[in-house]
């Protein structure tokens, strides 16, 4: 090859050495570009899946931590969505504010021993004595039902009536 | 070229002669030594830093035909061929019958420096009898008295390297005669000035074939990163995949972890607005009205409020951070229109001031 090379014209030289160059140069450039890339995706999904490893080992940990916690509570007593959609309804009514409730099932999540319900109810029109009858009533049933969520706002109408919105939520042990 | 085409001598040099000012020597000698000015010779010379003397020999230019000067156009090296000998490593005291096809050259070293002492040529008839022959081998060795015995070899006819950045390399029988490229430039017969224009094509080829060759190995070295990555990109492929398939489970996990911590928050750490209410009330002024109040988390509580008496936000903000329930009081937006100041304050409770007294 190099007999090759220095037999051409040093125009040709000159070419020759200029076109692999830009070659060189251009496929250099975007195979770093690539490699920084690869690079890049490389270390996200190392990162990912020491984070996956890391919670894959501590599941017998993670389960035993739920089973604990779940340890206390009596199956009997946990609440369901519609058991807990009942449940806030009899509340309502206990303290006088049925008529102007309404709940609506926000989501469930799940384990394999337990599921986690969640519930909006809103009052409208109360006033400070059924809110703390509501609240009082929440608070009895706890830990069964808790709340996750508190928002209370002022009738602009007639200060002395409230509207509350809370999140509710309740446990469901799997049997 | 022959030998007998040229006449060597040895010119002493002054003491301490720089090696630039020794071509300037060399053709000063010349053009004391020949009828010729320096522009009509073919002439070359071999001088070796520090030696006292350097070794010259010319040739008149017309005695080489128009073809002889076409043919030397693409030589590495055009010299005749004793000079070809003179690059024989270490300097110590030899000599060399040179035998070519119509001459023989006797070269003489005394060791005081790599420069020949005496360089004897005899012509001969190409097709001339060994008798006469060995007999001009006599009288070159009678003139080599003094010198230890000579060893016959053969005229060099190739060379063993090409000639490149290191120089160039001749066989003398069985030793190497070695030049580097300044030496080669300097027994060089061709005119000087080609020579350096030569010297400059020489580097200028040598600078774009190491650019050649630097481009060949970055799209080599390319192919290769290329070649890598794509196989570093199935491999990716196979991790993501992995990471992909146990998603599912890993979920399932952090979700189990979330709900039981929060199960555990139902025991223990319970939200408590209707306190976090009482708290705040405790300090609130009569001018300041509660407008809407919302949790943020279990410990945060915010605070939309109005009053006609702007100052008490302020003095209210202050109280609520000197209560000890309060780990930090944030007052957010406030706006005065009308005379009527609204205003958002959020407040951060220490947790153990919500602590629910026991789990039911």
């Amino acid at each position: 090859m190099k007999t090759f090379f220095f037999s051409r014209h040093v125009r040709e030289k000159v070419l020759l050495t200029a076109l692999l160059a830009l070659v060189g140069i251009v496929w250099l450039g975007r195979v770093a570009r690539s490699a920084r890339a690869f690079w890049l995706d490389w270390r996200v999904n190392a990162a990912l899946l020491a984070t996956q490893q890391q919670w894959l080992d501590n599941r017998a940990n993670i389960e035993a931590q739920a089973a604990k916690a779940i340890m206390h509570l009596d199956p009997a007593r946990t609440f369901s969505s519609p058991r807990l959609l009942g449940e806030l309804s009899t509340i309502a009514d206990q303290v006088g504010v049925r008529s102007n409730a309404s709940s609506e099932i926000l989501g469930t999540e799940l384990t394999n021993q337990f599921s986690f319900n969640t519930v909006q109810l809103s009052v409208r029109n109360a006033d400070m004595a059924a809110l703390l009858g509501l609240y009082d009533e929440l608070d009895k049933r706890a830990p069964y039902i808790g709340l996750e969520q508190f928002s209370l706002t002022i009738n602009p109408s007639n200060p002395a009536l409230l509207n509350i919105v809370m999140h509710v939520s309740s446990v469901e042990i799997n049997r | 070229m022959p030998d007998h085409a040229f006449f060597v001598r040895v010119v002493p040099l002054a003491p301490g002669t720089p090696p630039v000012e020794v071509p300037g020597q060399v053709e000063l000698a010349l053009e004391g030594l020949t009828p010729f000015s320096v522009a009509h010779l073919c002439y070359g010379y071999f001088a070796v830093p520090g030696a006292e003397r350097v070794l010259v020999y010319a040739a008149y230019r017309r005695r080489f035909t128009v073809e002889d000067a076409e043919a030397w156009t693409e030589a590495d090296v055009v010299l005749p061929v004793f000079a070809s000998c003179l690059g024989l490593a270490p300097p110590r005291p030899q000599s060399l019958l040179v035998s070519g096809p119509d001459f023989i050259t006797g070269i003489g070293w005394d060791g005081r420096d790599a420069v020949p002492a005496v360089v004897r040529t005899r012509a001969i008839e190409a097709d001339a009898p060994a008798a006469e022959r060995s007999a001009v081998e006599a009288e070159l060795v009678a003139l080599l008295k003094g010198f230890p015995a000579p060893v016959s070899v053969a005229a060099p006819k190739e060379t063993v390297s090409r000639i490149g950045d290191r120089g160039l390399e001749f066989e003398v029988g069985d030793l190497a005669s070695r030049f580097d490229s300044a030496q080669l430039d300097a027994i060089d017969v061709r005119d000087k000035a080609e020579l350096g224009a030569r010297r400059r094509n020489r580097s200028r080829d040598l600078f774009l074939w190491r650019a050649f060759i630097g481009s060949v190995a970055a799209i080599a070295a390319a192919a290769v990163l290329q070649l890598g990555l794509q196989g570093g990109r199935l491999w990716l492929k196979s991790q993501a995949s992995r990471a992909s398939a146990q998603a599912p489970a890993v979920q399932k996990i952090e979700t189990g972890q979330s709900l039981a911590n929060r199960i555990d928050e139902l025991s223990t750490r319970r939200l408590m607005p209707i306190r976090m209410m009482e708290i705040v009330n405790e300090k609130r002024p009569k001018t300041i009205y509660f407008l809407r109040v919302a949790t943020r988390g279990l410990y945060q509580l915010e605070i939309e409020g109005q009053t006609s008496a702007t100052p008490d936000v302020f003095n209210y903000q202050a109280a609520l951070k000197d209560l000890p329930a309060c780990e930090r009081v944030d007052l957010g937006q406030t706006t005065d229109r009308g005379g009527v100041t609204r205003f958002t304050i959020t407040v951060t409770f220490k947790p153990e001031a919500l602590r629910p007294s026991t789990p039911s």
